[in-house]
């Protein structure tokens, strides 16, 4: 396989069984390079799970994961991808931390212990609160922000590390519209840069018009490649039971 | 000079204190930030079968209590490990166990000569020229490191998922983390007393994180109350004739209750303007 044609992600085979449950079973996929792909599914179709198994925080019980061609459990390979849990992720609500700091931490995956940060990492820290429009609440402190807020100081954080890949895991939750467009315009223009973008989220309809592939499942793979799949009646109807699948036909998608 | 500087020994605990102001916050803001205070905690009490231990053997009460803390720490994650208990279950186990384990190896050590309670809540007149060597040795390593891993520490300390899914090594980390724990524990044996170890490395950070701001400003307002905490601390020790390590504990619980009264006067003022 050359170069050009390597994907971003491949996944092999990849099962995850968890107390005896098959959390998802034998998927193979790959997402290309600078795709923007959407990830969809019930609750508890294996979403989040499938996530953590691509960023190596959980061990797949069976198949591999390549990242541009190598492990994901290699360290360079890890440093080339940016994460923005559900939910803030294990960030402590009280956490004594400015949004630069935090940005900041961003750098930290792709430095040495040793190395102090420079001029090229604050032109990094600074162009992802840029990005984001949020160069304002840089001296804000993490307790002190909306939820629409703490969201884009923790994708500004994901991209201070100037990731090739993106995993966002449900990023637009709770947010209100205002902040769920902001947050929408910032994604399209990094991935205009040509970053590769992996979306989890239950808003079907706006992931239609944001991205250009998708990962539809529910414990197994339903479909995955152009987001067509994602819009046709059929794998709606499986993916999410059919009253969802009429309401959202019933948008006009 | 003042009377109290008259007196080699409380030189000595001055310069003990003070490196301990230092190295106690600053390992001790990761354990608060991270909800580990009670790790230090059981840490602190193992240690205690360490100074037991030491004086058994006739060795360095701070080398020995830094080797019990270290097996604690392995002892404790490989428990973690394996599932059977819960988190809660093998930092009790270990805290009670270490305490008992110490107080029966002193009580098997031949009578005289040593007094249970300096090691407890600390004493003055247990820091010996060489304790200081010893103190400022680990106190310098202590803060190299903690130097070194600083982003590394807060990366982790933020949220782990992230910092693991970036490639960074969160199991060594968090190891790194609880060795520095264990010696800054080691090392304020004499002057805080084991019972009150603990105390030093969370009650400066928690007065500071009152002002609810950045983890830098924090971290340095957490040193000042630090330094005021065992200046003032000793001088009250020296001239109340208390043991030192309940006093500097008693004037950074002090310098908290300022600290929020001052933080609720300051948020309450921002409100109404």
């Amino acid at each position: 396989m050359s170069v050009m044609s390597t994907p971003a992600i491949e996944a092999i085979g990849l099962s995850y069984v968890r107390n005896g449950e098959h959390l998802f079973e034998n998927f193979s996929f790959s997402v290309k390079k600078g795709s923007y792909t959407a990830v969809i599914g019930p609750n508890g179709g294996g979403k989040t799970t499938l996530m953590r198994v691509l960023l190596g925080l959980l061990p797949s019980t069976s198949g591999s994961v390549q990242i541009f061609g190598r492990s994901n459990t290699t360290r360079d390979v890890r440093r080339r991808i940016g994460y923005v849990p559900q939910r803030g992720g294990l960030i402590e609500p009280t956490f004594p931390a400015t949004s630069q700091e935090i940005v900041m931490a961003g750098r930290t995956q792709i430095l040495k212990f040793w190395n102090r940060l420079g001029p090229s990492d604050q032109q990094a820290v600074n162009t992802a609160f840029e990005i984001m429009s949020i160069s304002h609440l840089r001296n804000r402190t993490f307790a002190s922000l909306s939820g629409g807020e703490r969201q884009r100081v923790l994708l500004a954080r994901a991209l201070a590390a100037e990731p090739d890949i993106l995993i966002l895991d449900e990023p637009v939750d709770g947010l209100d519209p205002d902040s769920r467009e902001e947050f929408y315009e910032a994604l399209r223009h990094v991935n205009a840069q040509g970053k590769t973008i992996l979306f989890v989220s239950h808003d079907v309809h706006r992931l239609a018009k944001e991205a250009d592939s998708a990962i539809c499942l529910r414990h197994e793979l339903v479909c995955h490649g152009s987001k067509a799949c994602m819009l046709t009646g059929t794998q709606l109807h499986d993916l999410y039971h059919p009253t969802k699948s009429e309401l959202i036909q019933h948008h006009g998608i | 000079m003042p009377t109290i500087l008259q007196y080699d020994f409380m030189i000595r605990a001055f310069e003990a204190g003070l490196i301990l102001a230092v190295v106690a916050p600053t390992i001790g803001i990761f354990f608060v930030v991270r909800r580990y205070s009670a790790i230090a905690d059981t840490l602190a009490h193992v240690s205690l079968a360490g100074v037991a231990g030491g004086l058994f053997l006739g060795i360095s009460t701070v080398w020995s209590a830094l080797i019990a803390c270290l097996l604690a720490i392995l002892g404790m994650e490989r428990i973690r490990e394996q599932r059977t208990l819960s988190s809660d279950t093998v930092v009790s186990l270990f805290l009670f166990g270490g305490l008992a384990l110490g107080v029966v190896l002193i009580g098997l050590r031949p009578a005289g000569g040593v007094n249970v309670a300096n090691y407890l809540f600390g004493s003055v007149l247990t820091v010996s020229q060489e304790t200081i060597r010893q103190i400022a040795f680990m106190g310098a390593v202590v803060c190299l490191l903690a130097g070194i891993f600083w982003r590394s520490f807060f990366a982790v300390s933020l949220d782990e998922d992230v910092a693991a899914s970036g490639g960074l090594p969160v199991r060594f980390l968090n190891r790194t983390l609880a060795v520095l724990g264990a010696t800054v524990i080691a090392i304020s044996i004499n002057v805080v007393g084991v019972l009150l170890i603990g105390a030093l490395m969370v009650i400066p950070v928690l007065a500071a994180e009152q002002f609810r701001l950045g983890f830098r400003s924090t971290w340095m307002i957490s040193l000042s109350l630090s330094i005021f905490s065992v200046v003032f601390g000793l001088i009250g020790s020296y001239y109340l004739n208390l043991a030192s390590g309940a006093s500097i504990v008693l004037c950074s619980v002090v310098l908290f209750l300022v600290m929020m009264g001052l933080s609720k006067i300051s948020f309450s003022n921002k409100r109404a303007s």
